[in-house]
């Protein structure tokens, strides 16, 4: 049987929504093309440490590194005094440490995805593969450090008893691949506007230091009750609660039982939501986001080559 | 009748060339500013077919919109009106080497570069040795490609493209690359394509490459389908027409792809076919002489000498007149000809010269057996000199006869 290629100006489809509702195409684009993804993704993963004395070693010794720092800091120096038992607080290290690992894996694999196709320009102008491939490739190694970080966080949290393995423990696949999908929708769409906009590049760092304040990483929701009493507090709250990484991670939270040491009111002031709602939540926000982010990938895929 | 491989019609490009970035953007709205971009036509209304299992060679000055169509065919760029269908697994080589990360090893890229083309890890490794083994790389395929030298990056980018083995193969001027012999073995290939039936499209600068590789030559100009016809009526009008619009960069169309490129690497450790000496001679007395006039047999001896690996060669000689035309160009394959020989001295007599006063460079060529190759390059050590001692201007010497009918004006 001979392949046909056949391709008309007239009758391409450039509207986003034609190419949004062909969503399910990704997926079996990528089965087709798995060794090609494979060597992506092996090539990106090893080309990070490639040359390093310690090499893929690295992926292990940043989150120990991290979580020490965040435990000396924020577990010690400056933990919450309005916490029941005072003095240091493991219980709020850990806190952080797990939120961080789900908001930074979320934030490194969209900031990486951003550049993708720019910082793949001579590929994309010389050889015909699927680009929209691309984007992924930092996403799974960003992945892939997170799981290597919640390693970490099992061990060391079940070393300070903060962290309990339960039913919970379950949701933590579908937690992953939820992630996996936001950001890779998210790094669809701004790789591509990254090619008609190189400021977009400049501007999602200014907005993602924004989003990680934003987000409940250093605090918890029933620090913003207590902070803002008052006129408007309920909108303030009710504001913060539309963030597509806010259930993202209060599920990781859950999923590996933090704050099962605390009093139910505090426990119920931080995670106001049940966790098969928080992955409920995560999940329509990675829908939605892959939705968009492919469709306006696709509809402008045209495009891309002579803009690179 | 089978379906021709390739089929363009209507096809055009129109870059948008925008001043800034910003008027991509403000554009859109209702009060933005009207067509804040230039319109650059790289193609226009472009159609044509080629039929399977021909060699179509495409040409045209630089930036007359070949490879903005060979971009389009490959599938890496999108026209902006009309379509084109391919019928056939498509391989395109627009850039050798273009998948290939630095810091990997030969062999990890070997295997990118073969998933990138859709190959399978299965495919690829079935297709391992072979790739190997054309690239010639040996030890070399361990170490990183940045410890490579050029010429080795595109012996290893030829070598994974070819593998894939395509229907239909797209190439963008690639005879050019790598040491002496490997684009030998890249013109063989290529010929070998050609002989088994596939369909091949590809851009060059020689004109030479064109007429011997190609059935068939595309003229492109100023983004227009110029000229679609046999190889040697469109190479022939092309080069007509580049004289006539000469440029100092590329006065001699025949000669452009040695212009402006670095000499090939020679080859250490392989005795390559090579022309010794060169010159003109007198053909009765064989001894050096350059001057002559028109009318008097010029003659041109050719000390040759075979390389290592002894193979059958062709010799072409041409005169070019010092602002580029080629006036006269002959080789032993034209005529029929071969060199079998370890060593041999070969001469080229010119009854009769036709050239009239003017002085002319006359470059001698060594080709392989097929004409396709070019081995070395070596003008005359004298250029040839044709002094006309009667009043006969231009290029050549004309056969001539004059009649002169007087006309009766009485009767009117």
């Amino acid at each position: 049987m001979t392949t046909i290629q056949h391709y008309s100006a007239e009758n391409a489809r450039t509207s986003l929504l034609h190419h949004a509702v062909r969503v399910g195409d990704y997926p079996a684009m990528l089965v087709r093309r798995h060794s090609l993804l494979w060597n992506f993704f092996r090539r990106d993963l090893l080309g990070r440490f490639k040359g390093s004395a310690l090499g893929i070693f690295w992926v292990l010794i940043q989150p120990v590194f991290m979580f020490c720092v965040y435990f000396a800091i924020f577990g010690i120096l400056f933990a919450p005094r309005d916490d029941p038992a005072g003095g240091p607080n493991p219980a709020f290290a850990m806190y952080l440490f797990a939120g961080i690992l789900s908001f930074g894996a979320i934030n490194e694999s969209t900031s990486t995805a951003l550049g993708s196709i720019l910082g793949s320009a001579n590929l994309v102008k010389k050889v015909k593969f699927p680009c929209e491939m691309l984007p992924l490739v930092p996403v799974l190694v960003s992945m892939v450090v997170y799981i290597v970080g919640c390693g970490v966080l099992l061990i060391a949290g079940l070393a300070f008893g903060e962290v309990r393995i339960g039913l919970d423990f379950l949701w933590w696949p579908v937690l992953i691949v939820v992630q996996l999908v936001f950001a890779t929708g998210v790094g669809l769409l701004l790789a591509g506007a990254n090619v008609f906009l190189r400021d977009i590049g400049h501007l999602y760092r200014i907005f993602a230091t924004a989003w990680f304040f934003l987000t409940p990483n250093f605090w918890r929701l029933d620090m913003v009750e207590s902070t803002f009493s008052g006129v408007g507090a309920g909108w303030v709250a009710n504001a913060l609660l539309f963030n597509p990484a806010l259930p993202m991670v209060l599920a990781q939270r859950q999923v590996f039982g933090i704050g099962h040491t605390w009093s139910d009111e505090l426990y119920a002031g931080a995670f106001p939501f049940s966790l098969p709602v928080n992955i409920a939540l995560s999940f329509a926000w990675a829908a939605f986001a892959l939705v968009l982010g492919y469709g306006f990938f696709k509809s402008r895929r045209h495009k891309f080559a002579d803009l690179v | 009748m089978p379906d021709p491989a390739i089929t363009v019609q209507n096809l055009s490009k129109t870059y948008r060339l925008y001043g800034n970035p910003w008027s991509r953007l403000t554009e859109k709205l209702p009060w933005g500013p009207d067509k804040p971009y230039r319109e650059v036509h790289a193609l226009r209304d472009v159609s044509f077919e080629v039929p399977q299992g021909t060699c179509v060679g495409l040409i045209g000055a630089n930036g007359a919109g070949k490879s903005t169509l060979l971009k389009i065919l490959t599938g890496t760029t999108y026209p902006t009106g009309g379509s084109f269908t391919l019928r056939g697994r498509v391989a395109s080589l627009l850039e050798l080497g273009a998948g290939f990360n630095q810091n990997f090893s030969g062999r990890e890229n070997i295997f990118m570069n073969a998933a990138l083309m859709g190959l399978s890890r299965k495919e690829a490794q079935a297709k391992y040795d072979e790739i190997l083994e054309f690239s010639e790389l040996g030890d070399f395929i361990k170490m990183p490609i940045r410890t490579y030298s050029s010429g080795m990056v595109c012996r290893l980018g030829f070598s994974v493209a070819v593998a894939t083995d395509p229907e239909v193969l797209i190439i963008d001027e690639i005879l050019a690359v790598g040491d002496m012999s490997f684009r030998r073995k890249c013109a063989e290939r290529i010929l070998e394509f050609k002989h088994s039936g596939k369909t091949m499209f590809f851009c060059s600068h020689s004109l030479y490459d064109v007429r011997q590789l190609c059935d068939r030559a595309m003229w492109i100009q100023n983004g227009e389908l110029k000229m679609y016809d046999d190889s040697v009526v469109v190479t022939n009008e092309y080069a007509t027409f580049s004289a006539k619009h000469v440029k100092e960069e590329d006065a001699s169309p025949w000669d452009a792809d040695q212009a402006g490129k670095p000499a090939p690497e020679p080859v250490q450790g392989e005795q390559l076919p090579e022309i010794v000496s060169s010159r003109l001679i007198d053909p009765e007395t064989r001894k050096p002489r350059n001057t002559f006039m028109p009318g008097d047999d010029v003659a041109v001896e050719v000390h040759v000498k075979n390389g290592a690996v002894r193979e059958k060669l062709h010799l072409a000689i041409g005169a070019l007149r010092t602002d580029g035309t080629l006036c006269v160009a002959v080789s032993t394959e034209f005529d029929d000809s071969v060199i079998d020989a370890e060593e041999a001295v070969v001469t080229l007599l010119l009854p009769n010269i036709r050239l009239l006063s003017g002085e002319f460079v006359i470059p001698v060529w060594l080709l392989d057996e097929k004409g396709i190759h070019r081995f070395h390059e070596r003008p005359t050590e004298d250029n040839l000199i044709i002094q006309n001692r009667n009043k006969e201007l231009g290029l050549f010497l004309a056969d001539r006869e004059w009649s002169i009918q007087v006309l009766d004006v009485s009767t009117r």
